[in-house]
């Protein structure tokens, strides 16, 4: 251990001669980030779905349920595809939409007659806010059909029992009694005696929220994925300058010469996770859950990336290739593995792929840690997994190095 | 120095029939010799001869294909932690950490070698002081010259004290002021009882350094000994190199008639002969080759030497 921490101790001295590279690998994440504010501004980024309807009714209530699903903001994240009821059900089986609103034949008649109309609508299970928000469209439509029936519902009726456009007396009498029927209630909707409270965060924490879901974890996992690689290309420093060579004809095992860099490159992940956890709580204001299991984690999983790195590093025949393997697999992890941008910002697929990398794997875990949405046994296997995949690697790094790489 | 029954220093690294191969290629051929406590050793022969692989192989750096290396008395792959332990390098490129300070350097290197605490302090300013890096201790050497770095990388061999001190070609690039330091730097380490293995191609280096040597070509130690018993094998001959143009048979049957004369090699235009007395003998010599149709351009003639063995030895100059 002393010799590992000897070790240590000369490359944590290597690291802060050269303030520069560190300042780079830190600063870079910072910057994608600043860049992505500026793209996509503070608030969270838009979803986006496709809502499948149905039309079987065809009457002019119908087409104004279909448009309420798409009206004002809606609209933006919402498109509506009108499809028939076996293409909607097919397509929603294969993931294609957010939704299928099937709008039954007759539902003019039920709405207009005081009787019982039907909307169905299926939502996708495996998409959280579009079908949630669909649902509540639906709800408070169904509520403002009841509404309607109550009030005007008997002049309604009347007039869908007519054959072609009612006499201008109907329509002079139906607006009389909707002018009486607001004085009646204008002394309760004007001003309303019901206040309406809407429970949002304040202005300034409306900005903060998204940014530290979904951002901040991409911006510590990009700081931990570059640090990793950065300092990965060490090895070819040590090669190239004779160090590691002159270290192998010392009594200095290979295991400890690399423990002692795992050491210090822990020290800084250590430190770039604390220095995540005081930007969360001081800077954006954010709750960050299961603190010093943050911090472990941003350890373990870094630790885990670089030893990943320096695989790569020493298994290229020279350092240009290794540079070059090294580059191509970095950006493509940082892509896909949400540490450039949130998986959220992803299409639903590519999501899916990045979660399942390394880098993604590990920042699912960590924003489960900060959220406090991990539980105590998943949090412990993904300890477990992580230490376990970070062994076996050292084993393989250790031995490639004192046998091939050194020579 | 430890004796052996208080007769001859104990032999501190033993090398047997050593073999290093790579694939067809064989770059050590069944090296076999011995350096003794106190003894600078000196290892000759022109790059690719296989001289830093017999280092790299006592070293523990290469595993030997075939054959026995022992220092210190440990068997350098069989115990390799303990034999490394004895063993004090100096590479031929440098290997120092350039962001690190001279002292940082030494902390370190001292350090994994098994030196701390007050011991190791104590050895990094004296060996600071030995090489006169005590004024510069604290600056980074990416801003030191190339002989201070030099000296340094030599300084980082020897600051835990070791037992055997492998320097190849320490010398390579380091000015005339440097080299004079760390010449008489390997004498001081060899004076304190360190075993000291050496290679160059600087046979004036040699001379001057060394208490035996041995002469290596193509992977295959061809001579070695003292510089005295060295220079027995080319006895007092001078050593005549000839170029021109000439007919091979004609200049042949010309030399044969000659006496004392002995040709090392023959080649389309340049001629190396061994020679008693050549430079008396030049003018009749040049005759004899003249009237054989030899049209002579230049002639050099050297005084026995570990070049002129060399050349003796394998036909060859040493820098080829």
């Amino acid at each position: 251990m002393r010799i590992a921490l000897l070790c240590a101790r000369k490359d944590l001295l290597r690291m802060a001669r050269d303030p520069v590279a560190l300042g780079v690998w830190l600063g870079m994440p910072v910057l994608v980030a600043v860049a992505l504010l500026a793209l996509f501004g503070r608030e969270a980024p838009r979803p986006h779905g496709v809502l499948f309807i149905a039309d079987q009714d065809g009457t002019s209530l119908s087409s104004l349920v279909a448009r309420a699903y798409t009206q004002g903001e809606l609209g933006q994240m919402i498109a509506a595809r009108a499809v028939s009821v076996e293409e909607g059900r097919r397509r929603m089986q294969a993931g294609e939409g957010s939704a299928l609103l099937v709008i039954p034949k007759g539902f003019a008649i039920a709405v207009f007659g005081g009787g019982r109309a039907t909307l169905e609508l299926v939502t996708n299970p495996s998409q959280a806010i579009l079908p949630g928000m669909l649902e509540e469209i639906t709800e408070i439509l169904a509520d403002g059909a009841w509404y309607v029936q109550q009030l005007v519902g008997e002049d309604l009726r009347r007039m869908s029992e007519l054959s072609g456009r009612p006499p201008d007396t109907m329509i002079a009498g139906f607006s009389l009694r909707i002018a009486h029927l607001i004085d009646r209630v204008g002394g309760y909707v004007d001003p309303p005696v019901i206040d309406v409270v809407r429970d949002a965060p304040p202005s300034e924490a409306a900005g903060t929220v998204p940014v530290t879901s979904l951002m901040f974890p991409s911006m510590v996992s990009m700081a931990v994925l570059f640090l990793a690689y950065g300092y990965a290309g060490d090895i070819w420093r040590e090669k190239l300058a004779g160090t590691l060579r002159r270290t192998v004809v010392t009594p200095v095992s290979m295991n400890q010469w690399l423990g002692g860099k795992l050491l210090a490159l822990g020290a800084l992940f250590g430190c770039v996770g604390l220095a995540a956890l005081a930007v969360a709580k001081f800077a954006l204001n954010a709750a960050a859950h299961h603190g010093a299991l943050v911090v472990c984690w941003v350890v373990v999983a870094g630790l885990g990336m670089h030893l990943l790195m320096l695989l790569l590093q020493i298994a290229a025949g020279d350092i240009r290739t290794a540079h070059v393997t090294a580059n191509i697999t970095v950006m493509t992890l940082a892509m896909l593995g949400g540490s450039f941008f949130p998986f959220e910002m992803m299409p639903a697929w590519l999501a899916r792929i990045g979660r399942w990398t390394p880098n993604g794997w590990a920042l699912v875990k960590l924003r489960g840690m900060l959220d406090g949405s991990a539980d105590a046994t998943g949090i412990a296997a993904a300890f477990g997994i992580a230490a376990a995949v970070s062994g076996l690697l050292f084993w393989w790094v250790s031995r490639r190095l004192r046998n091939r790489f050194v020579l | 120095m430890t004796q052996k029954g208080g007769g001859e220093p104990r032999a501190v690294i033993e090398v047997q029939n050593l073999r290093k191969t790579y694939g067809p290629a064989v770059a050590v051929d069944g090296a076999t010799f011995e350096v003794r406590a106190g003894e600078v050793f000196g290892l000759l022969g022109p790059n690719g001869a296989g001289k830093t692989t017999t280092i790299h192989c006592i070293s523990g750096l290469l595993k030997p294909a075939s054959g026995r290396v022992r220092v210190a008395g440990h068997d350098v792959v069989r115990e390799g932690k303990a034999a490394r332990a004895s063993i004090g390098v100096a590479p031929q490129e440098l290997a120092l950490y350039e962001e690190l300070s001279a002292a940082e350097n030494l902390a370190y290197w001292g350090g994994v070698q098994g030196l701390r605490g007050t011991q190791l302090k104590q050895r990094i300013e004296e060996t600071l002081e030995l090489f006169g890096l005590q004024d510069r201790a604290r600056e980074a050497v990416k801003r030191f010259s190339g002989g201070m770095k030099r000296r340094l990388n030599f300084a980082c061999a020897v600051v835990h004290g070791p037992k055997v001190l492998l320097l190849d070609e320490p010398t390579v690039g380091v000015d005339p002021q440097s080299r004079v330091r760390l010449l008489e730097t390997v004498r001081q380490q060899a004076r304190q009882g360190v075993c000291v293995l050496y290679t160059t191609h600087y046979m004036e280096e040699a001379e001057t350094l060394c208490d035996r040597l041995a002469i290596m070509d193509n992977g295959r130690l061809i001579a070695q000994g003292t510089l005295g018993d060295l220079r027995a094998v080319l006895g007092e001959r001078e050593l005549l190199t000839l170029t021109g143009t000439w007919e091979e048979r004609r200049i042949r049957e010309a030399l044969d008639r000659m006496e004392e004369l002995e040709v090392l090699h023959f080649g389309p235009e340049e001629l190396t002969l061994a020679a008693t007395d050549a430079s008396g003998r030049l003018v009749r010599i040049l005759n004899a080759l003249g009237a054989a149709g030899a049209e002579i351009r230049g002639a050099t003639v050297r005084q026995p030497s570990l070049e002129s063995l060399f050349i003796r030895l394998t036909g060859k100059e040493l820098r080829e």
